[in-house]
Parts: structure tokens; sequence; C-alpha cells
């Protein structure tokens, strides 16, 4: 489970550099280095709160789809 | 007796004609159907809930004049290693340092959104209709007549004496069988797989979370209200 975003120093010079970043991890204070510039990302702790808010929701879509899958690998007639 | 008289077979259009075709190809197709509109629901629902917040227009003169959506920000520090070199009489010396900016991402563009939906049905039917009929007569029979005769005869005119023996044997043996075999047997297997995979997000999301991507770089304002370059900040 990761996402990726256009690093934004690279963006304003006009090169595409991702950094990849895990969510749970980001969540726990580490920090996320793009490639090219080695510039890091880290969350402000005082957005820690709304993240893990926002976490916490996709981890519950993610149970509601992954049940939804399996109800729709075995089908049942009515 | 002939097999054309024996029972008459099983009617294969008629044993196809009343399987629930419906059922059988659309039960399944439409409970896929169903998941996969329950899913893109969760998402969206997901999406609405968790990412943005809900808000009034305050804008008087816009035309809209419903609830808005905004997205919920998040804010990051970003530091990015600056090499400074120095030449003081003429001895080079390099130091290394951060600049360290702040920047606010929308939340929807830190989660690993994905849409799962079911993208492969197969359904396999095979019906075997088995109908046969035969039938077996034998009729087996024998005859056997066997006579056995003997004559003696003994004349004595002496005394006058005769004698006569003779013996008959009759057999008659019948046997019938007759044999009627009816068979008919069903058999039916029904065989239903669906997978569900990743498909690649929906347009109108990735128009968003494109909308946002595109603005992550940073614009600094200089303390004369110019644009200034993108490596300023504030110096650690």
């Amino acid at each position: 489970m990761s996402t990726i975003i256009d690093c934004p120093y690279c963006e304003s010079e006009g090169r595409k550099s991702p950094i990849v970043i895990e969510p749970n991890l980001l969540l726990q204070g580490k920090s996320f280095t793009c490639s090219c510039c080695k510039s890091e990302l880290s969350l402000k702790p005082q957005s820690a709160n709304v993240f893990a808010r926002g976490l916490k929701a996709y981890q519950n879509y993610q149970h509601v789809t992954a049940s939804l899958q399996d109800a729709g690998n075995t089908p049942s007639l009515a | 007796m002939s097999v054309n008289q024996g029972p008459a077979l099983l009617s294969m259009a008629q044993q196809f004609s009343g399987l629930p075709m419906k059922d059988l190809i659309g039960g399944p197709l439409m409970a896929a159907a169903q998941a996969n509109h329950k899913m893109a629901m969760t998402q969206v629902q997901f999406m609405l809930d968790t990412c943005f917040n809900k808000t009034e227009s305050k804008s008087k003169d816009s035309e809209f004049k419903g609830e808005m959506l905004e997205p919920i920000m998040v804010a990051l520090t970003l530091k990015r290693p600056v090499l400074t070199t120095s030449n003081k009489d003429g001895e080079i010396t390099t130091t290394q340092s951060s600049v360290e900016s702040e920047i606010h991402l929308p939340l929807l563009t830190l989660l690993p959104l994905n849409a799962l939906a079911v993208d492969d049905v197969n359904i396999h039917f095979n019906m075997e209709v088995k109908s046969s009929f035969s039938h077996e007569k034998s009729n087996e029979q024998s005859q056997s007549v066997g006579a056995e005769a003997s004559f003696t005869q003994k004349l004595n005119y002496g005394l006058g004496s005769t004698e006569v023996s003779g013996s008959v044997s009759y057999s008659n043996e019948s046997k019938n069988s007759e044999t009627e075999k009816y068979n008919k047997s069903n058999k039916a297997t029904y065989d239903v797989k669906v997978h569900a995979g990743q498909l690649p997000l929906p347009e109108g999301v990735g128009v968003i979370i494109k909308a946002y991507t595109d603005n992550i770089a940073p614009v600094i304002i200089s303390g004369d209200g110019t644009k200034a370059d993108a490596s300023g900040g504030k110096n650690n």
C-alpha cells in the first residue's frame, strides 16, 4: 500500500520525479526521499490527527471492499 | 416387441427447454454487477466523507448556492539539502544546510485509492441427458422324442407261451425369457467463476487527483510580494 506524488522541488524545476510514500510509515513520522533531488517529505505533527483519521477511514474502506470482493467471488443465486 | 414399441426416449429439446437459463446466466452476472455497484458507491462515499469537508457556499456572487466540498489538507514538511560553497581567502569551504518548506496536500492524494471491481465472470454449464432403451427377448424351445421298443416273441407251440416287451420315451422342454431394460439419467454441472480485480481509477477521480498533484510545486513569495525561486524558504 503506497502512494506516489511528484517531488514539488523537481516539479518546480520542470522535472518529474516521484516520491513513493507509505501512508502508515508517514503517520509514524518517517520521511520519504526524492530519488532525484534528495528532498525529504515528512508529516507535520499538527496534521497527524487529520491524517490518522483519514487513514483509519481508508482501512475501513479496504475491509468493506475486501468483503464485497469475497461476496463477488462466491455469488449465490437468490 | 421391437424397440419402437418401448417407452418413448426422453425428448432432449424438452429437457433443455425447461432449464432456467435466465437465472443460470443472468443470476451471476447480476450479482457481479450489483457487487460492482456497491464497490463503486463505497468508494464515492469514502472519498466524500473522508477526504472532503462539506461547507455552505459563502459567495454571494456565485450562482451555486448549495453545499460545497473542500479538500481536507494535510501539512507536510519538505526538506531539501543545500550545499553552499564559500571561498574565504582562497580557502574553499563547503557547508551543507537544508531548506525547509511547508506544503499542504489534499488528503486524497496521500491515500492509495484503488478501484476494485469484478472484472471477469465465467459461467460453465454442462448438462448431460442420457436416455436409452433396450429390449431383449429370447425364446428357447427344445423338444426331444425318443422311442425305444423291443419285441421278443417266443413261440413255443408246445406249451403255447408268448413274451412281448417295449418302451417309449418323450421329453419336451421350452424356455422363454424376456428382458426389458430402460435407463435414463440426468446429469448437470453448474460452475461459476468470478474474479474481482484491480481496475484503473475512474476518470473523474483521476482528474481530481491530477489537478491536485500538478499544483504541488511550491510557490514562494518573497518579501516584496513577487514570486521567488522555489528553493527559497526558511534556512536551518
